[in-house]
């Protein structure tokens, strides 16, 4: 049996945000979303090098839209998170619930 | 639009061509409100990524390949200098005898134009090694080119510090042929269905 793939940081960022947005996760909707949940702006190249990866991964699929005028004619690549990647995402936020348990943080409770 | 054009080439040398436009298009859309030098800035920096994603992907596949292309670059500048050499002898022996200029002519000529056939023949071998890595090869084969330069600089220190600096600078800008070469190969594998478009 393939081992679980394991997932950094930003990959957890980006899944959630994938998830957050739903049918309209692209990469300008992502970087948005990404930027208004935590306050720092992912730069392009490690966007796309990690959606590349995440799909590489398995963890996510892509889906081409319809091209648009503001884009240079150019079409959307939408991402999903796939079934694999939601238990991904979930055990490794699990794995933080742990760590967090008996932590005494300013502004979190998880004593 | 030719700018949009001409990013997704530069994305399309170190990703698949149906990642390039999508991304290019993404880019293109923030640009509309961030201007042209974000837009570049951020085809450079995208592309940098995607192509140091291939090398550590698998980095010793990728340095292999470039030493590879380091010893066909050393075999190729013997074979150069060693074609030189004769070409000179021939046109000494010669110059007696009042044969024509055409021997200097070919000399000169070989001169100029045998480095840089060289270069591309190692482009291309580079691209044949790592099919899908062209780039990030070549990347590696002049870090790896501009390391060995400052080690043997660093071990006969003959010239003076500003000159090693021109020394190495032109040195970078000769590996030009180098990339042409990779893209070429690459664009001769796409062609060949070895590669995805």
């Amino acid at each position: 049996m393939a081992a679980a793939p394991s997932l950094g940081e930003f990959e957890q960022v980006v899944l959630l945000a994938i998830l957050r947005l739903g049918e309209n996760a692209y990469g300008v909707t992502i970087g948005a979303e990404i930027t208004e949940c935590t306050g720092r702006e992912p730069g392009p190249g490690a966007l796309y090098t990690t959606l590349d990866r995440l799909e590489d991964k398995g963890l996510i699929h892509s889906r081409m839209g319809d091209p648009t005028p503001q884009r240079g004619g150019r079409a959307k690549r939408y991402f999903t998170v796939n079934a694999k990647g939601v238990a991904a995402i979930a055990r490794a936020q699990r794995s933080y619930q742990r760590l967090l348990e008996g932590c005494v943080l300013p502004g979190l409770n998880h004593a | 639009m030719r700018s949009i054009h001409i990013a997704e080439w530069i994305l399309g040398l170190v990703t698949s061509a149906e990642r390039a436009s999508p991304t290019v298009g993404d880019l293109a859309e923030q640009a509309s409100s961030r201007g042209a030098v974000w837009l570049w800035s951020a085809v450079m920096r995208t592309a940098f990524a995607l192509m140091w994603r291939q090398v550590r992907e698998d980095p010793l596949r990728v340095t292999g390949a470039a030493l590879l292309g380091v010893a066909v670059d050393v075999g190729a500048s013997y074979i150069f200098i060693c074609f030189i050499a004769l070409l000179y002898y021939v046109v000494a022996a010669y110059q007696n005898l009042h044969v024509p200029h055409l021997l200097n002519a070919a000399a000169a000529t070989w001169n100029l134009a045998g480095p840089l056939v060289a270069s591309l023949a190692v482009g291309r071998v580079l691209a044949r090694l790592a099919t899908g890595r062209e780039i990030a090869v070549c990347f590696v084969y002049v870090v790896l080119l501009c390391v060995c330069g400052l080690i043997l600089l660093f071990f006969v220190p003959t010239m003076p510090s500003p000159a090693w600096a021109l020394g190495i600078l032109e040195d970078l800008a000769q590996q030009a042929p180098v990339f042409a070469g990779a893209v070429w190969g690459r664009r001769l594998a796409c062609r060949s269905g070895k590669l995805q478009h």
